[in-house]
């Protein structure tokens, strides 16, 4: 854990959904992967096996709005940094109660300090040339990070554009110098 | 050490929803009645689509509830006789059973007993 604000994996795992379906997309299971960030709070991806991405959420155990770090961070990870927008980041207070008997009880010996959630859900949109866009992400080790980037539904992971840079740095090193 | 006794009541629930939210309607509508019955306090609905409720609803977002530029629904709310106005719940951005599962947790809390009961919460 990560000192103040950190979320110990009691509280976490009371937040987690049920399995859930991508919907409107490939109908496959949506799968939960954490990621890692200099903020104290948790991180979770639901994608499909393509990478589309359902919603992405960050949870902080604190007081304050965590909205303008999470977004800061995301749009770091995410290209354009454009596309994550005020509007597209929603926040939830969770307080207890609607979370189970022990859940409660820890809140409130913990003053009732609650835990805030923000979600990062980009819906569906269309791109200039009236195509289909979705919110992809690619986790492939060699990032330092999560890549967030919008793509054609057909596309799938495979033009991730850091994963396309990488790429095209190592075709440029392998080609003989003239 | 018992929670201590208070004069301040609920005085009424108040749920922000739309309609075509399936975390709302009807799932909202139907454990926001069984509360507010549990509370024996009135039930205001205040529907974000329409002109008279939409204010109100944002008002009360942003004064108490989780406000952001595009808000989540549902979010509920109790107020007391001494004038607070306590956030309880905020829809979950995952799917309906998450929010569904909230509900059922709010109904069977210590908090909800608590009130009942008389206690300060």
């Amino acid at each position: 854990m990560k000192g103040r604000g950190a979320v110990p994996l009691a509280l976490a795992r009371a937040l987690r959904p049920p399995p859930g379906k991508c919907y409107h997309h490939c109908g496959r299971l949506v799968r939960a992967t954490s990621i890692a960030s200099p903020l104290p709070g948790r991180w979770q991806v639901y994608a499909c096996p393509s990478g589309v991405v359902s919603v992405t959420s960050y949870v902080e155990w604190t007081r304050r709005d965590p909205s303008a770090a999470a977004r800061a961070f995301l749009a770091r990870r995410t290209i354009p940094a454009t596309a994550v927008r005020a509007r597209d980041l929603r926040l939830a207070t969770r307080h207890g109660p609607e979370l189970g008997r022990p859940v409660e009880q820890i809140l409130r010996a913990a003053e009732r300090r609650p835990m805030r959630v923000v979600y990062w859900r980009l819906y569906p949109f269309k791109a200039r040339d009236g195509t289909e866009r979705r919110l992809f992400v690619c986790l492939r080790r060699r990032h330092t990070g999560p890549v967030f980037f919008p793509a054609s539904p057909t596309d799938g992971r495979a033009r991730c554009p850091v994963c396309a840079a990488g790429r095209k740095r190592r075709a440029r090193s392998q080609r003989p110098a003239a | 050490m018992p929670p201590r006794r208070s004069t301040a009541r609920p005085q009424r629930l108040t749920v922000v929803l739309a309609q075509w939210c399936p975390h709302c309607v009807p799932l909202s509508t139907k454990h926001a009645r069984t509360l507010a019955r549990r509370l024996a306090v009135p039930l205001r609905i205040l529907d974000i689509d329409r002109a008279g409720d939409s204010r109100t609803a944002d008002r009360m977002v942003r004064a108490f509830g989780d406000a952001s530029p595009d808000y989540l629904i549902p979010q509920v709310f109790l107020e007391w006789s001494d004038g607070r106005v306590e956030h309880l719940l905020t829809g979950f951005s995952e799917q309906v059973a998450r929010t569904a599962r909230a509900w059922k947790d709010l109904l069977g809390s210590d908090w909800l007993q608590g009130i009942t009961e008389g206690q300060v919460r």
